[in-house]
């Protein structure tokens, strides 16, 4: 790759990715580049991307989280947490995260987050916003603070929609067939619905399989983390809180969960970078710390 | 005449490059709401459950009107994250502010027809039917019996309830948002 070539793409990624969801915008570029151009091509790769997941409505995506989370709870090792307590505290400080975040992406129904009764390092993110934690991931957080840089980072990859990215592109080309813009007009027929019912079954195993086998690329973790730690800052939380538990994880260790889906926690350190400034109130952060030792031991 | 083929290996320092770029480009760009510009009078239909037209362009800010999905309004002006927009209630077209993830521009936006209000046209909840629907979700379902205490689970997660004002009195509590679009706020 040459300067210029670098320099071109550079200039796309900090402008196009921004708005890789804006429709019109989107269009707008393809119609005025040339198809040949490098940047045609770049623009007109990024509205295949569009045309596949991104294209699917909020409500679409609510009922896909829905199964994807009773797949996911229908596993024995993942049973619901009966602790009304914790999981009142953890959707409190989840939706203080949503609520003072404007670029959090807004599902069909608010965000809501569950313990799971489990010793295993791990958190789902479903699409539209129901988030499931572990009881072991949640002991690797010493404070409030450390609790919502976990929550932070999965709201994070449900508004980057990491989750629909994983449904195989074959999956959602077939699906885009029946559930293309044109169709929408009428209802659909017995062998019809047979047909979508057999993709979004099969969307909803690509999902899973990356939740709990695959995971996301390194790439996408890195950007929930980034993405993560800005949302903590905004909702007045130390944005720090996110390396300090990754270092605890890192320092203890272990193995299945998280630890076999995601990049090690060093690497994940290293990507966050240079730390981040942050002008703690000792008086909100000592009630803080009360209502954690309240609310989440 | 035929240009010889670029090499198409990226150089190990302009991936790092183009990688942290990227990076950069969603944590500036967040990615959460999804419209492009709108003008002046263009309609938007509401895609969520619930939501609400407020009286300034904050979360917590005061509600002048409940909305539902499927409800329509008609753009005033854009600001930021928000739109001002204009909803007809029964008593009168009323202004507020709506969230931009709330809305979609898109005519054949598909709805779940759960929200919806009674006197939604016929036809209208027609569309709404199709695409990943509550009736895909019942075949779903009706495939796979064994996932049904799941997602009865699933539904009590989702069915709990946790009111704006909840949520406000935990922020302040804690000491939080401090400055953020949360603060100095109502229900």
């Amino acid at each position: 790759m040459n300067r210029q070539s670098l320099k071109t793409y550079t200039t796309l990624a900090v402008f196009v990715l921004p708005i890789l969801a804006c429709a019109g915008v989107m269009n707008a570029m393809e119609q005025a580049t040339d198809e040949s151009s490098m940047e045609g091509k770049f623009i007109r790769g990024a509205n295949r991307m569009r045309k596949s997941f991104q294209d699917l409505d909020p409500s679409e995506e609510h009922f896909i989280g829905r199964s994807v989370a009773a797949q996911i709870l229908s596993m024995p090792e993942y049973p619901l947490a009966q602790d009304e307590r914790l999981n009142t505290y953890l959707n409190h400080i989840g939706l203080a995260v949503a609520a003072t975040n404007e670029d959090v992406l807004r599902p069909f129904l608010d965000y809501r987050f569950a313990a799971l009764e489990t010793e295993e390092v791990n958190a789902f993110a479903c699409p539209g916003g129901t988030i499931l934690i572990t009881r072991g991931l949640l002991k690797k957080a010493s404070s409030e603070d450390e609790l919502a840089a976990i929550l932070a980072h999965e709201i994070a990859h449900v508004t980057l929609r990491h989750g629909l990215e994983a449904i195989k592109k074959g999956n959602m080309t077939e699906a885009f067939k029946y559930l293309g813009a044109g169709a929408a007009q009428a209802t659909m027929g017995p062998e019809e619905l047979a047909k979508v019912t057999g993709i979004f079954g099969d969307s909803i195993d690509d999902i899973v399989t990356s939740l709990i086998t695959k995971g996301y690329s390194r790439e996408a973790e890195a950007e929930a983390d980034a993405l993560g730690r800005k949302f903590l800052a905004g909702t007045g939380y130390d944005p720090e809180a996110l390396r300090r538990v990754l270092a605890k994880m890192g320092g203890e260790g272990g193995s299945g969960g998280m630890f076999a889906t995601h990049p090690s926690p060093e690497t994940r350190i290293q990507s966050l970078g240079a730390p981040v400034a942050y002008a703690e109130d000792a008086g909100a952060a000592s009630k803080r710390a009360t209502r954690f030792r309240a609310k989440a031991n | 005449m035929k240009h010889a083929p670029r090499p198409s290996v990226m150089p190990n320092r302009s991936r790092v490059a183009l990688t942290g770029v990227a990076l950069l480009a969603v944590v500036f760009g967040g990615g959460g709401f999804a419209l492009a510009a709108q003008d002046k009078g263009d309609s938007l239909t509401v895609t969520r459950k619930a939501a609400k037209l407020r009286n300034a362009k904050r979360t917590f800010a005061p509600a002048v009107a409940d909305l539902v999905e499927g409800d329509r309004l008609v753009v005033e002006a854009e600001d930021g994250a928000w739109f001002s927009a204009t909803y007809a209630l029964a008593s009168g077209p009323v202004t507020g502010f709506v969230h931009k993830g709330d809305v979609s521009a898109k005519k054949d936006v598909r709805l779940s027809g759960e929200g919806v209000r009674e006197n939604y046209s016929s036809s209208e909840a027609a569309a709404a039917r199709k695409g990943f629907s509550p009736q895909v979700e019942r075949e779903h379902r009706a495939n796979n019996p064994g996932l049904e205490a799941a997602f009865q689970a699933v539904d009590k997660i989702q069915a709990r309830v946790v009111t704006d004002a909840e949520v406000f009195a935990f922020i302040s509590e804690g000491g939080l948002a401090q400055g953020g679009s949360a603060t100095g706020g109502g229900q």
